[in-house]
Formats: C-alpha cells, sequence, structure tokens
C-alpha cells in the first residue's frame, strides 16, 4: 500500500507539474487588453436561460473577453468570484481561445457563445458551449475562420432562427450567418453599409438593426429580414461634417459651398442677395432671415461684394471664378476673390501711397510681388509654413497636397491632416425598444435618437430640476447630445427607477446614468442622472502670478496688486462669495474648469506672424478667424519692433475698431508705443496723478515686413478672462467676414475693466481715502465695473494701490497701474454635477439586463470586472 | 568572533561590496571592454529614414563589461555592418543628427547622439557614410569617450541631470540642431543648441516630474512632447524668442495633459508620431494601453492635444513603432509589450488589436524599415525588435505583401 500511494502521489505531482505553464505570463493577465464582455443567465435548474427575462443578478453569469493569447473568463459575480476553468493548473484559469475577442454573442438556444476574435494568425469566431454553464464549466466547441477584420458582433431573430452580424468596417459591410450552420459550412450573406460601420445594435421589437460607424458621423439603419437600408441615415454631426448630403445636393461637406467651414450647421446655401434677404424665409436653416442673417446685413471692407467667393461670378476679373479655382478665395465662406490674392493683384492700395497693384511702380514687372521695395519680400518657404493647406506641399506626406487633402477644408485650414473628430460610435438600444443611444467620441457627446420617429432627441436648456441638462453655453457650443467632458468608451441599456435608460462609461473610468424620459417614462427629456447630494458650485481660493511667479499672499493680497476681493469668504443674499467671485445662480451653466483673469493677457491663438496690410488700419490675416477668437472691438493689436529703416523701433501698440472674420480694422489715430511696466517700476507710478502712460506712435507701415509676414499679437485692453474648458465668451461664429451677435455677458463677458477714479469738480481725479481699501469693498472714489457672464455675477476688480505722501508731503493714496501679464488664477467646481461611479481608468464594455439591478463594467486598462449597483450608483465589488 | 577563521569569506565579501558600491557610482574599474559581437541588452534603436541603415545600442545591464556598445546593422542583408562603438553603459535613448537640407529619405546621419544613465551625460560619435562607422575619439580607461565627445556631466557648468532617458534632434536654423534631452531622477528637460561640430550651448532647462522617459517633437506645431513613468502626464513644452537670454531663446511649459490612470507605479513610456505626423502615440503602462493624442493645431494655431483613444492591450506596454502596413496603406502601430513577451499590433483606424506577435523573451525597443533584399527588389515593411534579455534583434515582416507576415523571420545575435 505505502509503494501504491507513493506510485500514486509521484503520478499525482507529474501530472501537476506537466499542467504548469511554462509560459513567463501569469495566468491571472487573462483580463488584460479585455475588450468584451456578456452575460449570461442561468435559471434556477442550473440552465441557460433567456436573458431577458433574468431578473436576478444572483443567475447572472459573465465571460470577459482578453488576454493576449486570448481567453475568455467565467465569472459569478454575485459571489464574487471567478471561476476556475481548470483544477489542473494552479491559480485562476481561464478558457484559451484563439485570440483576444473583440465582442461575444450569446446564442441561448445553441447553448453556446460566439467569441470574435480579430487578432492573431487569423481573425476567426470561436464558439464556446454553455450547456454545462450552470455548473461552471465553459468548452470551447470550435471556430471558424473569417477573411475579414470585425469589430463587432450581435445576434439577431430573423427567418425563424437567430443569426449572427458582424461588423467590417474595412468592407463597409455586414456579414451575416445562421448560428444553427456554425459548426458545419457557415455561409455568410454580406449586407453593404456604406461608411465604416462598426458598432451594432439590435431593435428587436422593430425588426432593425442599428449601425454606428468608426469614421463617418451619422447611424444607419437597416430592416433584418431584407438586410436592406432603411430610410436616410441619421446624422450625429453638423451637417457639413457628417459625411452626408444634407440638403440634397449632390454635393458633401466641404465640397458643398453651404459649408463656411467644418463646423458649419448648415449645407445650405447662404441666405444672401435681394431675393433671399426679402423672401420672410430662414433659407440657409442657421435660425436668421432675411435682415437678421448675417448674409444679408451690411458688406464688410472688401469692395462691398457679398458672398464674392461663391457667387458664381469673376469678381476680380482674373479669369477664375469663386472657390476653390481662384486663388484669391481661401473658402467658400471668404467674402472676396481679392482678400488673399498677390498683393499685386488685390485691388488695395496696401502701402496707401495711392496707387494700386499695377499702378504702383513697385510693382512693376513683378505682379507676385509687393507694393513696397522688393528688398523686403518674403522667401516662398517662410509663408508655406503658415498656410498647410495653400503651400504646394505635401504636409502630412500621404501623397495628396493642399486642396487635394480631404484634411482641408479650405485654405485657412491649420493642418493637411485634419483633427480627430471621428465618431467611433458606440450605440446601443433601449429595453423597449423605444431609444437608441448613441456615443460620438470626437464630439464627446452622448445622443439620444427616437427610435420610432429616427430623430435626434437635443437636449434642452437646463432648469431647476434635479438632471443635468445642457446649459446656454452648450447651446452656444452647439452640442447635439450630453455634453461628456470625456470619450464614452461604451453604452449599454439599463434599467433605472423602472424605466428604460442607459449606463455610459467614460475614460477616464466613470459610469453615468443617461434617462431619455421624465418620470412618466414617456415624455422625452434627455437628462443625466445628477449626484445625490447636490452642493452648490464652490470656488478655490485664487492664486497670483506675476511675472511667471506666484505671489506669496498669506491671509490677504498685497495691496499693490488689483484684487478681485479680499481673500475671505462671504455670504450674500446671492449665495456665497468666494474670495470677490460670485458664481451666478444659474448653476447649471457652470462647469468644473480652470479659469485665468489676466491683465492685457494674450488672445489664445492670438499670437500670429502672418498679417498682411490691405491698406492703413486694415490688417489682414487668411490664416486667422478673429471672430473665433474671440476679438473684440477695444483689444490691442501690438507689433513688434522693426530695424528696418523707416520703421518703429520699438512695439507700437493700436486699438481694435472694427471685428471681420479675417480683417481687423485699426484705429491708427490711437496708435501709441507700447508702455509694459514692470514690477520695479510700477511703484513710480500714481494714477490719480498721471493719465498718459503712453506715446502716441506711428503704425509700422507694409514695408517694416516682408510680404505676408506682419507679426503681430492681439490682447485684450484690460483683463482678459479664460476658462480652461469654456475658453474665451467672446468667441463666435462668422459668416461671409461678418461676427455673429452675441448675448452681451457673452460678448463683453470676456474682458473685465479696472475701474476708474471719479473726476472731482475741477476735473482731476479724486482719491481713495485708505488703502487696502476700507472693509474690503471698492473704494467710492471708483467708477464701479461690475461684470455679468453667464457663469460669474458681478466680477469687480479693485486697483492697486500704495500709500505714499505727495509734493507736500502730505500722506496720500495712490492708484498703481496694474502689469501685464499679471494672473489671478482660481478653480470652479460646478456644483450641479452628474452622478459618477469611478470603475477604474478605461473601461471597454458595460452590460446589463432589463431586470437586473447591477451594472457590470470590464476595466481594460486595470484588467478588472467592476459591479455597480444602478440605482445608487454603488460600486459593490471589483474582480480582478 | 574569530575574523581570521572568516576571513577567506569576508575578503570577498567585503571586495564584492566595494565594486557593487562603485559600480553603483558610475565607475567600472577594472571591468574589461565588450569585444564580443553580441550587441548585449539592446535597448535603443534608430533607423535611417531610407531603411537600410539600424543603429542598435546595448545597455551592459549586467556590468559584466566596463561599457555598452552600438552597432550598425545592414537591414537589407540583415547582418551587422563589421566593427562596433563601445559608449558608456545604460542607455537612455538615442538620436540620429541629419545635415540640415537632407531629402527625407536620401538622407545618412552625420551624428548619433546617446544618453548614458551610467555618467549622467550626452556621447556623440561621428558617422561616416563611406565605410559605414561611428568614431567618438579616444575611448578612456573605463571606456568613455574623449571629452570633445560628451557633454552635460554632472561635473559641467550646467549638467543634464541624473539617469539621462530620452533624447530628440531637429534641425534649428542654419547650422544648428536643437537637443532635447530628459532625466529620469532630476526630472528636468534640458534644451541645448548643438553645432556642426558637436559643440552644446544650453538654451534653457526645466523642471519638470520625477521619471521623465521619452521625448518627440512634432513638426507640424513645433511642440516637445514629454512621457513620464513617474505620474500621469504628458508635458508639452514650447520654444519661444526671448532676446534677454544668450542664445535668444527659452523654454515655456505648456499646459500638461492629464492622463486616465489608475493607482500604481509606473505610467508613460515610449513616443511615436503618425505617418502624417497628425497623432501622438503613447504606450502607457496605467492603464495598460496605447492613447492617441491628437496634436494637429487647433484654431488658434496651438495645438488640440485632445486624447482621442485609449487602446487597451498586454502587459507592460514599452515602445511604439508605425508603419503603413494597414489596409489602404494607413498605419499600424506596433507596441513592445515587455510582460508579455509580444509585440501587439493596433489598427488605430479600427481602435482595437489586430495581430498579436509572439515573441521570446522581452521585447523592449521597436523599430520599423521599408527596405528591398536586394538592388531591384521591391521594397518591403520590416519590424526589429530588441529581446532585451536575449540579446538578439527579431526581424520580422510586416509588409502586407510578405508571405509570413507578423511571424518572426530570424533572430540576430551578432556576426563578425
Amino acid at each position: 500500500m505505502k509503494r501504491l500511494a507513493a506510485a500514486l502521489t509521484l503520478v499525482l505531482a507529474a501530472t501537476l507539474l506537466a499542467s504548469c505553464t511554462t509560459s513567463t505570463v501569469p495566468v491571472l493577465s487573462g483580463l488584460s487588453g479585455g475588450r468584451s464582455l456578456a452575460l449570461a443567465c442561468v435559471d434556477a435548474k442550473g440552465l441557460l436561460h433567456d436573458d431577458l427575462t433574468c431578473t436576478a443578478d444572483t443567475a447572472v453569469r459573465a465571460l470577459v473577453g482578453g488576454g493576449s493569447r486570448g481567453t475568455l473568463s467565467l465569472a459569478n459575480p454575485s459571489v464574487p468570484s471567478w471561476v476556475d476553468l481548470s483544477w489542473l493548473v494552479p491559480g485562476f484559469t481561464p478558457l484559451r481561445v484563439p485570440g483576444p475577442p473583440v465582442a461575444l454573442a450569446i446564442d441561448v438556444t445553441g447553448a453556446q457563445a460566439f467569441a470574435v476574435i480579430s487578432a492573431g494568425p487569423q481573425a476567426q469566431i470561436a464558439r464556446v458551449g454553455l450547456q454545462n454553464l450552470g455548473k461552471s464549466i465553459i468548452s470551447s466547441i470550435g471556430s471558424t475562420p473569417i477573411d475579414f477584420e470585425p469589430s463587432d458582433a450581435v445576434l439577431v431573430a430573423r427567418a425563424g432562427g437567430w443569426w449572427l452580424v458582424v461588423a467590417d468596417p474595412n468592407g463597409q459591410q455586414l456579414h451575416v450567418a445562421d448560428s444553427a450552420t456554425f459548426g458545419q459550412t457557415v455561409q455568410w450573406t454580406t449586407w453593404p453599409v456604406p461608411g465604416s460601420p462598426a458598432t451594432l445594435a439590435w431593435l428587436s421589437s422593430q425588426k432593425q438593426l442599428w449601425v454606428g460607424h468608426l469614421q463617418h458621423g451619422y447611424v444607419s439603419v437597416l430592416d433584418v429580414e431584407t438586410g436592406k437600408l432603411v430610410g436616410a441615415p441619421i446624422s450625429i454631426d453638423v451637417a457639413c461634417r457628417d459625411g452626408l448630403d444634407n440638403d440634397g445636393d449632390g454635393l458633401v461637406d466641404r465640397a458643398d459651398s453651404g459649408c463656411d467651414g467644418p463646423d458649419d450647421v448648415s449645407e445650405t446655401a447662404a441666405e444672401v442677395g435681394a431675393a433671399l434677404c426679402g423672401n420672410g424665409l430662414d433659407d440657409d436653416g442657421d435660425g436668421q432671415t432675411d435682415a437678421a442673417d448675417l448674409g444679408c446685413q451690411k458688406a464688410p471692407v472688401d469692395q462691398g461684394v457679398v458672398d464674392g467667393c461663391r457667387n458664381g461670378v469673376d469678381d476680380d476679373g482674373d479669369g477664375k471664378t469663386d472657390f476653390p479655382d481662384d486663388p484669391g478665395c481661401s473658402g467658400y465662406a471668404d467674402a472676396s476673390e481679392n482678400s488673399d490674392a498677390a498683393p499685386c493683384a488685390n485691388g488695395h492700395d496696401d502701402d496707401g501711397d495711392g496707387l494700386t497693384d499695377l499702378a504702383d511702380p513697385d510693382c512693376q514687372g513683378q505682379p507676385g510681388g509687393a507694393e513696397w521695395p522688393v528688398t523686403l519680400i518674403a522667401q516662398p518657404a517662410a509663408v508655406a509654413s503658415a498656410m498647410p493647406c495653400a503651400n504646394g506641399i505635401d504636409d502630412d506626406g500621404d501623397g495628396l497636397v493642399d486642396m487635394d487633402d480631404s484634411g482641408c477644408f479650405n485654405r485657412g485650414s491649420g493642418s493637411e491632416a485634419g483633427p480627430d473628430m471621428a465618431p467611433a460610435a458606440r450605440i446601443a438600444a433601449s429595453f423597449d425598444g423605444r431609444w437608441v443611444a448613441v456615443a460620438h467620441q470626437g464630439r464627446r457627446e452622448l445622443m439620444i435618437i427616437d427610435a420610432q420617429t429616427r430623430t435626434l432627441l437635443l437636449p434642452k436648456r437646463g432648469e431647476t430640476a434635479p438632471y443635468l441638462r445642457t446649459s446656454r453655453l452648450d447651446e452656444r457650443e452647439g452640442v447635439m447630445g450630453l455634453a461628456m467632458g470625456a470619450p464614452v468608451t461604451a453604452i449599454a441599456p439599463i434599467t433605472y427607477a423602472g424605466q428604460p435608460a442607459f449606463a455610459a462609461v467614460t475614460t477616464p473610468g466613470g459610469l453615468f446614468v443617461v434617462r431619455p424620459t421624465g418620470d412618466d417614462g414617456i415624455t422625452p427629456s434627455v437628462r443625466l442622472v445628477v449626484a445625490a447630494s447636490q452642493t452648490a458650485t464652490v470656488v478655490a481660493k485664487p492664486a497670483l502670478m506675476i511675472a511667471g511667479t506666484a505671489v506669496d499672499m498669506g491671509a490677504s493680497v498685497p495691496t499693490r496688486y488689483a484684487a478681485l476681493g479680499p481673500l475671505r469668504l462671504t455670504a450674500t443674499t446671492a449665495g456665497t462669495n468666494y474670495y470677490g467671485i460670485q458664481p451666478n445662480t444659474e448653476s447649471y451653466e457652470h462647469r468644473t474648469e480652470q479659469w485665468r483673469l489676466t491683465y492685457q493677457g494674450l488672445l489664445p491663438g492670438g499670437q500670429r506672424s502672418t498679417g498682411q496690410w490691405r491698406g492703413a488700419g486694415l490688417l489682414h490675416d487668411p490664416t486667422a478667424d478673429f471672430c473665433q477668437l474671440g476679438v473684440v472691438p477695444g483689444d490691442l493689436v501690438v507689433f513688434a519692433a522693426s530695424t528696418a529703416p523707416g520703421c518703429p523701433s520699438k512695439p507700437v501698440v493700436v486699438p481694435v475698431l472694427q471685428v471681420y472674420g479675417d480683417t481687423l480694422q485699426l484705429d491708427t489715430t490711437a496708435a501709441r508705443e507700447d508702455l509694459v511696466l514692470t514690477t520695479a517700476d510700477q511703484l513710480g507710478y500714481d494714477l490719480s496723478t498721471t493719465t498718459a502712460l503712453h506715446k502716441p506712435a506711428q503704425l509700422p507701415g507694409p514695408q517694416c515686413a516682408a510680404v505676408a509676414q506682419v507679426a503681430y499679437s492681439v490682447r485684450a485692453a484690460d483683463w482678459l478672462l479664460v476658462g480652461s474648458r469654456t475658453g474665451l465668451l467672446s468667441s463666435r461664429k462668422a459668416h461671409d467676414g461678418l461676427c455673429a451677435d452675441l448675448p452681451s455677458d457673452e460678448l463683453l463677458g470676456a474682458r473685465l475693466t479696472e475701474p476708474k477714479l471719479r473726476q472731482q469738480a475741477d476735473g482731476t481725479p479724486q482719491r481713495p481715502t485708505s488703502c487696502p481699501y476700507a472693509a474690503g469693498a471698492l473704494d467710492p472714489a471708483f467708477e464701479p465695473t461690475p461684470l455679468q457672464t453667464p457663469i460669474f455675477a458681478g466680477l469687480q476688480l479693485q486697483p492697486g494701490c500704495q500709500n505714499h505722501s505727495d509734493a507736500a508731503g502730505k500722506p496720500v493714496v495712490g492708484v498703481l497701474p496694474s502689469l501685464r501679464e499679471a494672473t489671478w488664477i482660481f478653480n470652479v467646481t460646478a456644483g450641479f454635477r452628474p452622478r459618477v461611479t469611478a470603475v477604474g481608468s478605461a473601461p471597454t464594455a458595460v452590460m446589463s439586463g432589463p431586470g437586473l439591478a447591477r451594472a457590470y463594467v470590464v476595466d481594460g486598462g486595470a484588467a478588472t470586472l467592476d459591479m455597480v449597483e444602478i440605482s445608487t450608483g454603488n460600486l459593490l465589488a471589483t474582480l480582478q | 568572533m574569530d575574523l581570521r577563521r572568516h576571513a577567506a569569506v569576508i575578503g570577498p565579501l567585503l571586495a564584492g561590496a566595494v565594486a557593487l558600491l562603485l559600480a553603483a557610482c558610475g565607475d567600472n574599474p577594472g571591468l574589461p571592454e565588450d569585444l564580443g559581437n553580441v550587441v548585449r541588452y539592446p535597448m535603443a534603436m534608430a533607423a535611417v529614414p531610407s531603411g537600410e541603415l539600424l543603429f542598435v545600442a546595448g545597455a551592459n545591464f549586467d556590468r559584466a563589461f566596463r561599457g555598452g556598445k552600438v552597432r550598425i546593422l545592414d537591414t537589407a542583408r540583415d547582418e551587422y555592418v563589421a566593427g562596433s562603438l563601445e559608449i558608456p553603459g545604460y542607455v537612455g535613448g538615442v538620436a540620429l543628427q541629419y545635415p540640415q537640407g537632407a531629402t527625407p529619405t536620401a538622407a545618412l546621419p552625420e551624428k548619433l547622439l546617446v544618453t548614458s544613465r551610467d555618467d549622467d551625460a550626452i556621447t556623440w560619435a561621428g558617422f561616416s557614410s563611406q565605410n559605414a562607422t561611428l568614431n567618438c575619439g579616444t575611448h578612456g580607461s573605463a571606456g568613455q569617450c574623449d571629452s570633445g565627445h560628451r557633454f552635460g556631466f554632472p561635473t559641467d557648468t550646467t549638467p543634464i541631470g541624473n539617469d539621462p532617458m530620452g533624447i530628440d534632434v531637429v534641425p534649428w536654423g542654419p547650422g544648428y540642431w536643437r537637443v532635447t534631452v530628459v532625466t529620469a531622477a532630476s526630472a528636468k528637460a534640458t534644451v541645448l543648441r548643438m553645432d556642426a561640430k558637436g559643440q552644446f550651448v544650453v538654451v534653457d532647462q526645466i523642471a519638470l516630474t520625477t521619471g521623465l522617459y521619452a521625448v518627440k517633437t512634432v513638426p507640424a506645431t513645433g511642440r516637445t512632447y514629454i512621457s513620464t513613468m513617474g505620474a500621469p502626464y504628458l508635458h508639452v513644452l514650447r520654444i519661444d524668442a526671448d532676446p534677454t537670454r544668450p542664445t535668444g531663446y527659452k523654454v515655456v511649459a505648456e499646459p500638461t495633459l492629464v492622463l486616465p490612470s489608475v493607482t500604481a507605479t509606473s505610467y508613460g513610456r515610449g513616443l511615436a508620431l503618425s505617418s502624417d505626423g497628425a497623432r501622438l502615440y503613447l504606450a502607457d503602462r496605467s492603464p495598460q494601453a496605447v492613447l492617441e493624442v491628437d496634436v494637429t493645431p487647433g484654431p488658434s494655431g496651438a495645438p488640440r492635444n485632445a486624447i482621442a483613444a485609449v487602446m487597451t492591450i498586454g502587459p507592460g506596454p514599452s515602445e511604439i513603432a508605425v508603419a503603413p502596413t494597414g489596409p489602404n496603406g494607413r498605419d499600424l502601430l506596433y507596441v513592445s509589450c515587455f510582460n508579455d513577451d509580444a509585440v501587439w499590433v493596433l489598427d488605430p483606424y479600427l481602435r482595437q488589436t489586430v495581430d498579436v506577435i509572439r515573441l521570446p523573451h522581452g521585447p523592449y525597443a521597436v523599430t520599423t524599415v521599408h527596405v528591398a533584399a536586394k538592388a531591384g527588389d521591391p521594397k518591403l515593411w520590416k519590424l526589429y525588435v530588441a529581446l532585451f534579455g536575449a540579446h538578439k534583434l527579431a526581424v520580422v515582416p510586416i509588409d502586407p505583401a510578405s508571405a509570413a507576415r507578423n511571424m518572426v523571420q530570424s533572430l540576430l545575435s551578432g556576426n563578425p
């Protein structure tokens, strides 16, 4: 017996040792790169159950696909634990499949799961037997090679059976096969879907398959019985970027002359001209009719021509008509064919000598030159680098140059490669089949479509109801869904408060709950579930930067610096005032972001080097959209010093009189030397006695810079307010060279003016009575300049001051000028915020069931499976 | 205790401890020169644009010798060119400097720059295109190149800091190149101006976060991006004119990208740029993923710097190489996963893994080249993977036209 026992022990040990993997990869890496998730349900007998009627999370079994070698991990989440699928191998062992699955589909009828595998020597569909799932046993039962790269899969009921549909984005089609034929000879059928079909959602009630695309901004709908497209695609992006011919003129997006730019909401031709401007109709669908439409308003500065680059007329008589043929047109929205023409052929007296173009002697014999001395004509390469879409160079190396490259929307586009606004759409249908949720990752928005009417539900402006909805700023930014702030990487239908809803997960990892209806479950009302404990918006203590260095303030701001108020919290009738910063009462306008308030701050994008003179005081820049940059009249343009003869040797600053899309009209009579105070000489000034800090100066002439290389910067005349997420409130769209209107609290909400001293009877400025100002409030000697914005109420600066003696030795309070680039920085945390459950860093899949109380999330980054209680948002468990 | 009885043990122990101490301080007294032909512990690689030559730097990780080594591989024949160059050990990164005005596809480098964590300095070697050799002057007793070929020591006026890792070289005006080097321990990014003779002038130095790892400058915007192992950040630097400074320029730190992360102790690794220069890819270890960053200029001219995708992959993502080997010539990413003994192949268009290439132990540096086996043959894409622990290079055909695509074709150990 002893010998037998020893022999058995040896055999057992040998077996165990032989089963040990020789791989250096830990077996627990089975979830690494995890991307796919499927939920199976077992009934009381332990048999695979129709998961649509699964009502208890204890009956749920989760299948997670991942691993570099390809694994399928089985979890019993309610325990919670993973199921070890091989007792012979030490530790937890998943099921080996031929590669990491990108999608999983449960076939209840066939008691099998389909694991769709893209990686590995051969893309394939592996089948896993689930007959013994109740006993926690799954097994590989075969695989079918495929000759395309799959991205998603779903099982649909059609033709009396269950069919597997697999998305093939490269092939622009879906592959369909009867699930019962797997294991025998699989006959694939293909359903063409133009675009890049990548994700699938099945609406069983309507027998429809809804398809999201990788690179195309629309959703396609197919009839699962016929495989044919049903109706037109549903756009999920702005009309000029969605890849659709929205106005039916046969032209799509940038090819359509109605598209001013990639963010244009309408492909319809502009509303211009007497006929369209007087017919009482909103012809171009931009929400403005006739005289209110920008296209019908006074033409901008260029020869009075309206819509010169798409009017079908050779306005400049050069034999080339409109964009893209006329090189003087930067895009369809360019007002004139002249605006970007060569300096000797643009119809402007660029150097202001009274002689235009070839009439100017400097242009003689050189039509491509300039109206000023040839010695300063630019080298082509220098300008080329500034205009990637008009430089004749294949900047992105794809073999396509400038406008031949689809990445260039127009000649002013910043890159031939184009930004990444790809939707990489995720799609899911609600359990009742009434709603379809689509995540557009490029826009970072979640959209809801009414599946019955096939219309996108645009979220309405927020109310005081306890659900986060869109704000005025969101509407201004043209959101088409809920702004999520981060890409939504997965969506799934769930049941929340007894009603159909959606769970959406973002990267960084957060799980949100989205409701498409109000509490009645019927009225469309797209909203995010908000955090249970709502708090007011708070503002953190601001920091002050002077010359790039933080000022050590302690309990109070040094009096020499302008400030928003004393460093304390104050209770007001409108809520808490944080250090002089009062969030307004419309809390749904608030965003969690960092704000910077900078004296004479440089506008984002305001440092440029491609300016061109178009006559006295007209600065044109074909690469700029000054409306979008948020420039407003009163801002300052600073020109660098020049060593050229006859040019200012010191920087010159000049105010902006009028703002057009690509041109600024400057107030040449107010040009002055740019004076930048340092901390050292600040104390030598007293604004109570000194009013003229600047000396008049001449604007640099066109001869002071090479052609199309005028270097300049645009700054605020006073304090500039910029949010890290909101940006400049004064940023607005342009049409035909004119800037769109904005509400005053937005147009003016990006600039805060320091109050000026009131005048005494004798015309001299008053003086503050004390420094620091009494009670921390603005001294009555100042004329208040409170600023109202959609986010802040009554922002008011208090100028810097110092105590000194006047000429007679009498103690007085002096008012100090602020230092350029002095910056107040403060963080705002919005109180009205959605309920978020932290679920790792890179969630890749989420699922639930109609009767389930939990949602299950795969975090591919940390290789975990998380379980979240839907009603509370609590993270119940994390399986690693 | 009678020490004499234990002297036979204590003596060697003490000697060994002293040797370790000295070795840890960066000095390798008495260690021999590595005269073998194997590139031991290959750590970094750089290929010329035409793909015909691949520079492979070995790290001397086990301090068996006094220094590391660089050899040059003829990628058409998959054979090392005769000879090698001794360099300081613990290579951090390598970069090649090209003549100004060189055409992108026909350029051969003038210099190879290497960072060494052994001596906390930059070493550069001149490259002779006539005989494909490297030269860095007369070597010292510790294997170091002469002083004219080194910069940034701890004892220099402006040291570059401890543990230099990534290095990047771009043309910068007539006769100059801008060199950016980052240090992991000192958390510094140093920007230098280098002339044709290999003389360095410090432009500026900026403190960032510890664990700085890789550097990549995006030509379209001129921004320099820096990954860090120590925090979930991607740093962004800009060079501004500053007449008050000797070189006329200063370094400005733009807003740092905060990356999604899990609680971990290790974060960013290698950086790579898409073929069209519009996307920057970062190999990240927390989460284990490749992050795609949109670096195209926005309406203001500044780069968008938006995280466009997070593509989860296997454990230990390290370095990334890019090649237009996907459908319709679009980019695929080849990502070495050190802890997975594999290179994961990602399709950024699909945002998913499309293949996993199994390899022997410890893949780290990766490079792709487009080269013909011999004159007249079509050019095909190949992937070279440095197998750190195996002291070998894996050669993997990755061209769509290759019959053995994504399968290891050979393992190169070294040849005379």
